[in-house]
């Protein structure tokens, strides 16, 4: 088994020479080798081709077994910046996205559908945790809409609060 | 989190002036109901006959190329028998799209 070090030297060698690795890579100028890692698996299966599959043959096994499901944070800032550019932005509703929830990555869908097929008269049975609530709204707001929610929970109070 | 936080969050957002908050069950609420429907969101308990009367209760209401979505409809497969048995059923038809990610979830269009 070769040790942790010459097989990340190769990559970190191949990638000071290669432009393409470093713009779809550049988290690895960071040290974070990890797709960097991935990318050489994928060469070695042929899933890429590319001409440093034999050099990278050499420690093959070590990069199979340190191959990760890569799991990229969501850029947010980057996201919420083209927002300003669109009319039906879904500011709200992005921010419940972001949020590990039950529900969180069926957000988006449920503010798509009823803006872009004009969804006004939204019903919700069972509000939850509000999360697909925010979704609904948000959209309704967008397009002169409005949302009946039922729930079975009693809360006088709570409906005070909301009309603050 | 109890409905009084979830209100207040909806409240911070100001979204509550487009919001009609009923409190009670939904298939007694259903009996009175006349709205036109254009979007049916379920995600209440999951049981097979909850899901099954709230379809039956409220789908006359949801117009036609309108919309019913159901949360969970993976990790409680008996949610999804209601949809299917509710479907095979009618002799109205239904587009349905099944995204199985995030616990599932069913949309379907009334055609």
């Amino acid at each position: 088994m070769s040790s942790d070090s010459e097989p990340l030297a190769l990559l970190r060698d191949i990638y000071a020479r290669r432009q393409d690795l470093k713009e779809a890579y550049p988290e690895a100028q960071n040290g974070d080798l990890q797709a960097l890692i991935n990318w050489a698996c994928g060469v070695l299966s042929n899933t890429i081709e590319d001409s440093e599959a034999l050099t990278l043959r050499r420690y093959e096994s070590w990069y199979l077994k340190h191959q990760k499901p890569l799991i990229r944070p969501v850029p947010v800032n980057l996201m919420q910046s083209a927002f300003k550019y669109t009319d039906k932005a879904m500011n709200f509703t992005f921010e419940h996205m972001l949020k590990d929830t039950d529900i969180c990555e069926h957000l988006a869908m449920l503010y798509m559908i009823s803006v872009e097929f004009n969804l006004k008269n939204a019903l919700e049975l069972g509000v939850g945790t509000g999360e697909s609530t925010v979704a609904l709204l948000e959209a309704a707001a967008k397009i002169g809409g409005h949302v009946w929610s039922i729930d079975v929970d009693p809360c006088l109070e709570a409906k005070k609060d909301c009309k603050v | 989190m109890t409905l009084v936080l979830r209100q207040k969050k909806i409240a911070k957002y100001e979204l509550d002036k487009y919001w009609t908050f009923i409190q009670g069950d939904d298939k007694e609420i259903a009996l009175s109901w006349n709205q036109e429907i254009h979007h049916l969101f379920i995600d209440t308990f999951h049981t097979y006959r909850q899901a099954y009367a709230e379809l039956q209760s409220y789908e006359p209401h949801v117009v036609r190329n309108g919309f019913i979505s159901l949360h969970d409809t993976r990790t409680y497969p008996e949610v999804f028998r209601a949809v299917r048995d509710f479907v095979s059923n009618k002799s109205k038809k239904f587009r349905l799209y099944n995204f199985l990610h995030c616990n599932g979830l069913t949309v379907m269009r009334k055609l």
